[in-house]
C-alpha cells in the first residue's frame, strides 16, 4: 500500500464513527521504490491530499524530516528538491505489513503484504 | 504507381457490440485516421499505411484486420452452389493484394517472401493464364475463414465451401501452403446477402486478452474494461475505484491505460485479492494500482473523495442470486453516492438491468443517466450504464 493512498481513507463506514480521519497508521515493513518525479503529477497530488494526514504518514516511517511541520501556501513554489520530498514520501514508500487503526473506535485493520484489510468482520478492536 | 508508404488502407476493428462508438472515439484519436464508420461490432476507417502501426495500440478493440476488397456480386444469393462458388474465386484477381501484403508486413513486422510486388505480379499471371505456383520450404502458411452474416439459408453454399474454393484459388496463384491451425496469414471472407468483402488478419492473438493471467470466474475481457472506463471520462491526477473488482481487470487495465490517474481495487473474497496479486505482479511497470480487502457498501473512504466508480455488478448468476441483487443494489448505490464527489460518475454492468433500474428509481434524484449500452458478454445481453452522480450537497 503506497502512502499517499492513507490520506485518502477513513473509518466512517463503522457504526458510531463521526469523522474517522485521518487513520492511525503503524508501520512494521516497508520498501523504498524508486518512481520517476514528475513535477507537475506531484503537484497534481499534493492539491487532493491533506496536510495533517500526511504529517500521520511520515511519523509512522519516522521521516518526518523531509517534509515542512506546516503546509506550504503554494505548492507551485516550491523547488523540483523540495517536492521530491514529498514526492517519495508519496510514491516511493510501499507498506508491505502494518496497521490501521480507527481515531474514533481503535479498531485495528491490518495491512498484509501490501493489501489493507478493511472489513469490519475481520477486523479487531 | 503510388508508393506503399504513401498509400491509405482500409482497417475493419471488431468491437465489443455496443460500445462500437467508444472504440470509434478512441480510433478518432489517431492523426491520419478519417471515415470512421461503425455498425454492429465492428469500426471501419482509413489510415496512411504509414501511421497504420498506431492501431496495435488501441485499447477498445478485439481484433484487427485489413480490407482489401469489397464487390456487391449482382444475384449472389439465386446462383446455383457451383456458379456462387465460381464466382466467388474468380474474385481473387480484382483483390488489392498489393494493400493487404504492404500492410500485414508493416504492422506484423514480417515479410511475405517477395514481398507485395511479386505477389502483384503473380496474380496477374494467373488471371492471363491460370499457371499453378508449387508450395515449397519457404512458402508462408495461411488459412481462410469465411463468415456469413443474416440469415444461413440465403446462399446456396456454405460458409466451409467458399473458404475452401477461394482458399485454393490462393494456393494456386502464390503457392502459399494452406494450414488450418498453424497459419501466419489469415485471410477473412465475409459474405452478407450479395455482398463479398476480403479482409486479412493483422493481430496473432486477440487483443483483448492482454493483462490477465490469472481467470477467475467472471472475469471481463480487457477491452470491454477499457470502454467501461472511457465513458468515466477520466482525468489525470483522478481517483477511480472498482468496488467489487474481482480479479482486477478493471484497475489494471485503468492504470495502463490512465498512467496519470490512480485506480483502487476492492473485493471481499480472499481468492479475488489473490488472483489480483497474481495479476498485478504480471504486469509489474505498473504504479498506480491498490488493491484493498474491503466490503463494497461500507468503502474505507471520506465522503465526497473519490472521482469516478467503475464496477462490473454481480448478475446473479454465477454470484449472488437476483433475490440478493434486490437487496445489495440499493445499499451499494447508497454507499457510492456517498464517497464519489458531486458530479463523479458511476459505470456498471449488469445483466440484472430489472434490479439496477428499480434501485436508481428508489434514488432518482441522486444520479443522472448519462448514456446506456447494450452489451453482449458471453451470450447475455447486459445493460452498462454511465450515470452522473448529482446529489445534493
Amino acid at each position: 500500500m503506497k502512502l499517499f493512498v492513507h490520506n485518502f481513507m477513513s473509518s466512517r463506514f463503522l457504526k458510531n464513527v463521526t469523522v474517522g480521519y485521518p487513520l492511525e497508521l503503524t508501520v512494521k515493513q516497508f520498501v523504498e521504490k524508486d518512481i520517476e518525479f514528475d513535477r507537475e503529477n506531484t503537484i497534481v497530488m499534493l492539491d487532493k491530499i491533506q496536510y495533517e494526514a500526511l504529517l500521520v504518514a511520515a511519523a509512522a516511517i519516522n521521516q518526518s524530516d523531509r517534509i515542512p511541520a506546516e503546509k506550504p501556501s503554494k505548492w507551485d513554489e516550491l523547488s523540483d528538491d523540495q517536492l521530491r520530498q514529498f514526492h517519495h514520501l508519496l510514491m516511493n514508500i510501499d507498506v508491505i505489513d502494518g496497521e490501521l487503526v480507527c481515531p474514533e473506535t481503535k479498531t485495528v485493520f491490518p495491512i498484509k503484504d501490501g493489501i489493507p484489510n478493511m472489513l469490519k468482520v475481520d477486523a479487531e478492536k | 504507381m503510388v508508393k506503399p508508404l504513401q498509400m491509405n488502407v482500409e482497417i475493419c476493428a471488431s468491437v465489443v457490440t455496443g460500445f462500437e462508438k467508444i472504440a470509434a472515439e478512441e480510433i478518432s484519436l489517431i492523426s491520419t485516421v478519417r471515415n470512421v464508420k461503425w455498425e454492429r461490432g465492428n469500426v471501419r476507417f482509413r489510415i496512411d499505411l504509414k501511421s497504420s502501426p498506431e492501431i496495435l495500440k488501441l485499447r477498445s478493440v478485439d481484433n484487427l484486420y485489413v480490407v482489401f476488397y469489397e464487390k456487391s456480386v449482382v444475384s449472389l444469393t439465386n446462383l446455383d452452389k457451383e456458379t456462387a462458388l465460381r464466382t466467388i474465386q474468380n474474385q481473387i484477381v480484382f483483390c488489392d493484394w498489393e494493400s493487404a501484403i504492404e500492410t500485414y508486413q508493416l504492422i506484423r513486422g514480417k515479410t511475405i517472401n517477395g514481398g507485395s510486388e511479386l505477389h502483384v505480379q503473380r496474380i496477374k499471371e494467373f488471371a492471363s493464364n491460370g499457371i499453378r505456383l508449387e508450395v515449397n520450404e519457404i512458402s508462408p502458411k495461411f488459412r481462410v475463414t469465411c463468415k456469413r452474416c443474416g440469415e444461413k439459408e440465403i446462399h446456396k453454399f456454405s460458409s466451409m465451401e467458399a473458404a475452401s474454393k477461394f482458399g485454393a484459388d490462393i494456393n494456386n496463384a502464390f503457392g502459399w501452403k494452406c494450414s488450418v491451425h498453424d497459419f501466419d496469414i489469415e485471410v477473412v471472407l465475409r459474405i452478407e446477402k450479395d455482398n463479398i468483402t476480403v479482409m486479412m488478419a493483422l493481430n496473432d492473438e486477440s487483443l483483448f486478452k492482454r493483462n490477465i493471467s490469472a481467470y477467475g470466474p467472471t472475469t471481463m475481457r480487457s477491452t470491454i474494461c477499457h470502454c467501461m472506463l472511457r465513458l468515466a471520462d477520466i482525468k489525470s491526477g483522478e481517483i477511480v475505484v472498482d468496488p467489487m473488482c474481482g480479479g482486477g481487470s478493471i484497475p489494471i487495465e485503468g492504470s495502463i491505460s490512465w498512467k496519470n490517474s490512480f485506480f483502487f481495487g476492492g473485493d471481499n473474497h480472499e481468492l479475488a485479492l489473490e488472483r489480483c496479486r497474481e495479476n498485478l505482479n504480471a504486469n509489474s511497470s505498473i504504479k498506480n494500482c491498490e488493491f484493498f480487502t474491503w466490503d463494497a457498501t461500507n468503502l474505507p473512504f471520506q465522503n465526497n473523495s473519490i472521482n469516478s466508480i467503475v464496477t462490473d455488478l454481480p448478475f446473479g448468476r454465477k454470484i449472488g442470486s437476483r433475490m440478493d441483487n434486490r437487496l445489495l443494489y440499493p445499499l451499494l448505490l447508497e454507499e457510492w453516492k456517498r464517497v464519489l464527489k458531486i458530479g463523479g460518475r458511476l459505470v456498471v454492468m449488469t445483466h440484472d438491468k430489472r434490479s439496477l433500474e428499480n434501485s436508481l428509481l428508489k434514488d432518482r434524484s441522486s444520479w443522472q443517466k448519462k448514456s446506456f449500452h447494450i452489451v453482449n458478454m458471453g451470450g447475455l445481453q447486459c445493460l452498462c450504464l454511465c450515470l452522473l452522480n448529482t446529489k445534493s450537497s
